[in-house]
């Protein structure tokens, strides 16, 4: 099963590209002789909201990479806890997304800097979904190429991750946005 | 985001206002100071809004305050 080795390949390469990314990603990019201006709001919340969406997506790919995604599948209390922890991501996109939506309208918290940020932001979305239906793409044709047919537990994994990638793209995109200033 | 095409006289206009902070015009306009900052550098051009604001907070026409680069 190719899989499980694939999966830690993209897994140890987002977490690379993480590390070099988020090195000075709250730092607007200044002159050299120029003070560090503070992060805006809006730039704190989504560098905070991408660190613990990680944090959740890693936890839910240690349990698929060490467990087995099928194992997860069949057993009950696993599936469970798999779950759980979509869920908790959900509830924080979600609380995450009525603030923004709330300081929106307010215009109280957001200038018009941050609403252009923040209109630019889906565009890394729709790219961030396509790199993750190609990873599952070869992903799950070198694996189960030859074979009558792919697990079912594979489906559920890819709705999961497109998801994951989904929420985890518009802090993403937000991050980018105001490093380009 | 744009690129600034626009020169502004905000920092003069600062220091010519009791050497007023980044953060107070941007308290006094409703924006960041990210985005005073960025403006002063000429790496954000604001909407016609905030540019009226900025230009009313120092009494000035927004003429004085921001010009085309040629």
């Amino acid at each position: 099963m190719l899989f499980p080795y694939i999966a830690v390949i993209v897994f140890v390469g987002l977490i690379a590209f993480g590390f070099v990314f988020f090195r000075n990603v709250l730092a607007l990019r200044q002159p050299k002789d120029a003070e560090p201006i503070p992060a805006t709001i809006l730039q704190r919340i989504a560098f905070w909201g991408l660190m613990a969406g990680l944090l959740l997506v890693a936890a839910a790919a240690w349990m698929v990479i060490s467990i087995g995604a099928e194992v997860i599948y069949d057993n009950d209390d696993l599936r469970l806890q798999f779950t759980g922890i979509v869920m908790l991501g959900l509830a924080l996109f979600a609380a995450l997304s009525a603030w923004t939506g709330i300081a929106l309208k307010r215009r109280a918290k957001l200038d018009e800097r941050d609403i252009a940020v923040l209109a630019q932001a889906p565009m890394v979305q729709g790219a961030l979904m396509l790199l993750t239906l190609a990873a599952w793409e070869i992903g799950l044709q070198e694996t189960f190429r030859g074979t009558p047919g792919i697990p079912v537990t594979y489906i559920h994994l890819m709705f999961w991750s497109c998801l994951a990638a989904n929420m985890l793209a518009l802090p993403i995109g937000i991050l980018i946005g105001y490093r380009k200033g | 985001m744009p690129k600034a095409a626009i020169r502004n006289q905000i920092r003069r206009l600062r220091f010519e206002h009791d050497e007023m902070t980044q953060q107070a015009l941007a308290d006094a306009v409703g924006c960041t100071r990210q985005t005073i900052v960025l403006l002063e550098q000429g790496r954000y051009v604001p909407s016609l809004v905030l540019a009226l604001r900025i230009a009313h907070r120092f009494s000035s026409a927004v003429e004085e305050v921001f010009e085309l680069e040629d």
